[in-house]
This record gives structure tokens, C-alpha cells and sequence, in this order.
């Protein structure tokens, strides 16, 4: 035995720390303006609808607990909200995962992203946690590097996907597009060369945002700017977010897994 | 900074032990039924190669497997580096009585190791087959009849020449292929370019052997 102490991982235990970890959130979203809402476990299958268990009754595909966001994106009708909503995601192995997430719908794209990572700013800070940072990603600098090689954007993305740089090589593109792929994968900076990234990160002024151009997007619907909030110590991704389009505005959101946090900050709850 | 390397156990170990060893990258060997060895600041794990991209995706910071294992699971993982070793295919074999293209498989049942693939295969086509999932000795799908065909993976043909069974198409090329973990990547960012770049680097050489 080397001495570390089992951590108690019951279902009991386990629940009172996700309650604390939740409450502190609610408080800071509550205080931001943000209403709770209560979706729906199952919902019908459709291609707009990632990740959950997909089943099926006899009649109709249906798929339970899937990521809430692709669901909502359909189906809010405001051009204006502020909502979070704390749900158990499954994926096709059945494994179940907690999330707490907050979007925020507005017509105006860059505030919405300013304001969500303020947002997981201070839940991070309010669960006493500092040292983390969140590194911001863009698809619109991919697009616009294929802008002359269209054809060969898919396969340019997997490669930045999987960071196989040795495929951008074989591939029958211009020597000077290989070079200034090459050249962003390998750019993780404070001082990003997009006007729209660097506007964001001036206006948060905050030492743990980075961009990283080497992350390409999570999830289908990101329509342009997406992020990832992580600890060092231990290594654990916390949080995923980005930018998106609902039916008639612009919305951006961000979830933050509860196990994580819970990995995070478990033993400092009292 | 630490890191975990997974390398695989079973038949792959010694070809990538010793192409490790090319790249500057000494592997133990581990004694009896040992899973895990520290050495210097890499502690290396030897779990089953399919389980590798679990690893990897969890916590493991890198390890090489099979490129059919992460095209099965599909991991949440970087694939920065193919490496020139376990070099084979994957195909659909059937019996060689059969004389069929794949356009008329509609209705066919396939047994596989690999259903993800199997499925994704078939469904860009546009073609219904029900699919079984074994977990080894696949050519038994059709040598006991439960399936009309199989897709498994083929290395010099042997197996499936001594079954009386035949190769009817090539789905995809399988070779080992080096898997690094997203946030490692970021966090420990210059142990796992030094050690991507010294794989590459042997990985061109070996496919290059007159630069040697």
C-alpha cells in the first residue's frame, strides 16, 4: 500500500458533493440572469440530434439523454434567452455522464461568447479552483486556409482532427497552402491572428484564455468559435462550448462535466 | 513531466517494441505477468491492443495500436503518426464456392469483430445486411453457415486459403498507428512532439531505408 486514502465514490456520497458543486453553480447563474429549465429525456431520433442511446419501440427510432444543446437548438423560438439546465447524457455504450450547461441566445455572436466564458470564469473562481485554462479554437481560420483547395477541406480537416500532419504533406495541394496549414496547426498564442478572437480575448483580459488553433470543432453544430476549459493539475477537461445558430438567432453555450469538478475539487467539500 | 505510454501485449508487441527501438525509445520487457514498468519518466502499460484507445481516451497520455481498433471505436483521440508496422487489410471473405460483388450483398448476413466498421461500410452504400458480432475466430461465421459472408481482418491470406474461403473485396488498409490523448497533448505538449518526431523520423527511415 502506498498510502494514498480510497476515495468514497457511493451513490450517496457521490450525490452530496454534485449537490454542492450544482449549488454554487446555480447561485452564479441564478445571479447572471440565467432561468433553469427541465428537458426532456427522450426525444425522436433525428440527424440534428448528436450523441444519447438511440432505441427504438417498433415504430419510431427515439434516442434518450442525448447532448442537450443539438435538441435545443431546434427548438427554441426566443431570439433572446439565457437558460441552464443540470442532465444526465448517455452515450451509445449506456455510459451515463452528469452535465450543468448555460447558453445564452442573442442576435449579437461576439457577446454571447464574451459572456459565456465570464460566466465559466467566475463558476471556476466561486468553486475556489484558479488554476485552469480555457483555449479558444476557430473554424473560420480552417475555411479560410481552404478557401483555394475546397476539395481537399475534408481531408485537411480529419488531418487537423487526428494532428496527422505527415497526410497535409502527401497531399496535391500548393506547396505555400501545406506551409501555412502547417504553420497554424502549431499556433497556440495569446495574441491570435483573428480580429474576431483577439476583440474576445482583450474584452475578458484574463491570462488563461489561449488560442489554439490545433483544435478543430467538437460538435456538429459549432458554427464558428468553440473552447475548452481544463485543469493542469490533475489533467482534466472541464468544460466544451462554442458558438451556434438557432432557427432565428445566434446562440453560444458551454457545459461543464460534474464528474470532472467532482475529480476537481471532490476532496476540498467539506 | 510524466508520461504513460500503453503498448500493446500479444502479437504486435516485439515488431513494436523494436521499431520503438529505432526510434531512440526503449521499451522493457516486462517479466512475468507484470502490466506496468516505470522507466526514467515514461511508465509504460501493456494492456490488450483494443483496449488501447480506451486507455488513451481516459487518461494514458499515448500508445500505438491497430488503425481498425480506433476506427471501431472511434475514440475521442489524437492519430498524429502511422507507423510502417502490422501492415494488412481488411476485407469481406466469403466461401469460394460464392461468386458475388458487393452490390449484391443486400439482405446478407455479415459476422465480424467489427460491427462499427461493417456498419458505417454498408450503410454508405446503401446496403441492408444484418451484421453478428464474434469475438475471434471469425471464418466460423461462414464455415458453419450463421453468416453469409464475414469481414475480418486479412494479414498473408492463409487463414482464410486453408478454410476454403476467399477474399471478395478490400475494405481498408490497417496499419499500427500512434494515439495521444487531446489534453495531454496540450499539457504536456513538448515530451509528446519530442517523442511524435523521433517516431516519424523512424517511420521515414524505415520506409526510406537508403536515407539509413
Amino acid at each position: 500500500m502506498n498510502g494514498t486514502v480510497l476515495k468514497r465514490k457511493d451513490f450517496l456520497y457521490v450525490s452530496e458533493k454534485y449537490a454542492f458543486i450544482t449549488s454554487v453553480i446555480r447561485d452564479v447563474l441564478h445571479s447572471n440572469g440565467f432561468h433553469e429549465i427541465f428537458p426532456s429525456s427522450v426525444h425522436k431520433c433525428s440527424s440534428s440530434v448528436c450523441d444519447g442511446l438511440k432505441f427504438s419501440d417498433g415504430k419510431n427510432f427515439y434516442v434518450i439523454n442525448p447532448d442537450i444543446t443539438s435538441c435545443l437548438i431546434n427548438s427554441i423560438t426566443e431570439s433572446t434567452a439565457k437558460i441552464f439546465y443540470i442532465a444526465e447524457k448517455l452515450d451509445s455504450y449506456m455510459n451515463s455522464s452528469w452535465q450543468i450547461g448555460f447558453e445564452i441566445i442573442s442576435p449579437q455572436e461576439s457577446s454571447n461568447i464574451t459572456d459565456t466564458l465570464k460566466t465559466a470564469i467566475t463558476i471556476m473562481e466561486k468553486l475556489g479552483k484558479t488554476r485552469f485554462f480555457i483555449d479558444l479554437g476557430s473554424l473560420k481560420i480552417w475555411e479560410d486556409l481552404c478557401m483555394g483547395v475546397k476539395e481537399f477541406q475534408k481531408e485537411i480537416f480529419e488531418a487537423v482532427k487526428s494532428q496527422n500532419f505527415s497526410s497535409i504533406l502527401e497531399m496535391s495541394i500548393p506547396e505555400k497552402t501545406k506551409k501555412s496549414l502547417l504553420k497554424t496547426i502549431e499556433l497556440r498564442t495569446q495574441n491570435p491572428p483573428l480580429p474576431s478572437i483577439q476583440e474576445i480575448m482583450t474584452e475578458i483580459n484574463d491570462e488563461r484564455l489561449w488560442f489554439d488553433a490545433s483544435f478543430i470543432n467538437q460538435k456538429e453544430y459549432y458554427t464558428d468559435i468553440f473552447f475548452n476549459l481544463f485543469s493542469t493539475d490533475p489533467t482534466l477537461m472541464l468544460g466544451v462550448g462554442g458558438t451556434y445558430k438557432t432557427k432565428i438567432s445566434w446562440g453560444c453555450g458551454m457545459s461543464f462535466s460534474l464528474e470532472n469538478l467532482f475529480r476537481l475539487i471532490g476532496g476540498d467539500i467539506l | 513531466m510524466k508520461l504513460t505510454f500503453a503498448v500493446p501485449s500479444g502479437r504486435l508487441s516485439e515488431k513494436i517494441r523494436f521499431f520503438l527501438e529505432q526510434a531512440d525509445i526503449l521499451v522493457p520487457v516486462p517479466v512475468s505477468r507484470e502490466l506496468s514498468i516505470q522507466q526514467d519518466n515514461i511508465t509504460f502499460i501493456y494492456p490488450r491492443s483494443s483496449d488501447i484507445p480506451v486507455f488513451v481516451e481516459n487518461g494514458a497520455d499515448m500508445g500505438i495500436c491497430g488503425s481498425d481498433t480506433v476506427a471501431e471505436q472511434m475514440p475521442e483521440i489524437y492519430t498524429p503518426v502511422f507507423l510502417p508496422v502490422g501492415a494488412c487489410r481488411m476485407s469481406i471473405i466469403s466461401h469460394n464456392f460464392f461468386d458475388f460483388s458487393v452490390n449484391d450483398m443486400k439482405g446478407f448476413t455479415v459476422a465480424t469483430k467489427y460491427p462499427e466498421i461493417t456498419q458505417r461500410f454498408f450503410r454508405e452504400r446503401e446496403i441492408p445486411v444484418k451484421i453478428i458480432k464474434l469475438g475471434g475466430s471469425v471464418e466460423l461465421g461462414c464455415i458453419s453457415g450463421i453468416s453469409d459472408c464475414i469481414v475480418d481482418i486479412v494479414d498473408s491470406g492463409k487463414t482464410i486459403r486453408e478454410n476454403n474461403l476467399k477474399e471478395v473485396l478490400k475494405i481498408m488498409d490497417i496499419q499500427s498507428v500512434l494515439c495521444v490523448n487531446k489534453l495531454s497533448m496540450k499539457v504536456k505538449n513538448r515530451e509528446i512532439t519530442r517523442i511524435i518526431n523521433k517516431i516519424k523520423e523512424a517511420s521515414y527511415v524505415r520506409l526510406c531505408p537508403k536515407h539509413t
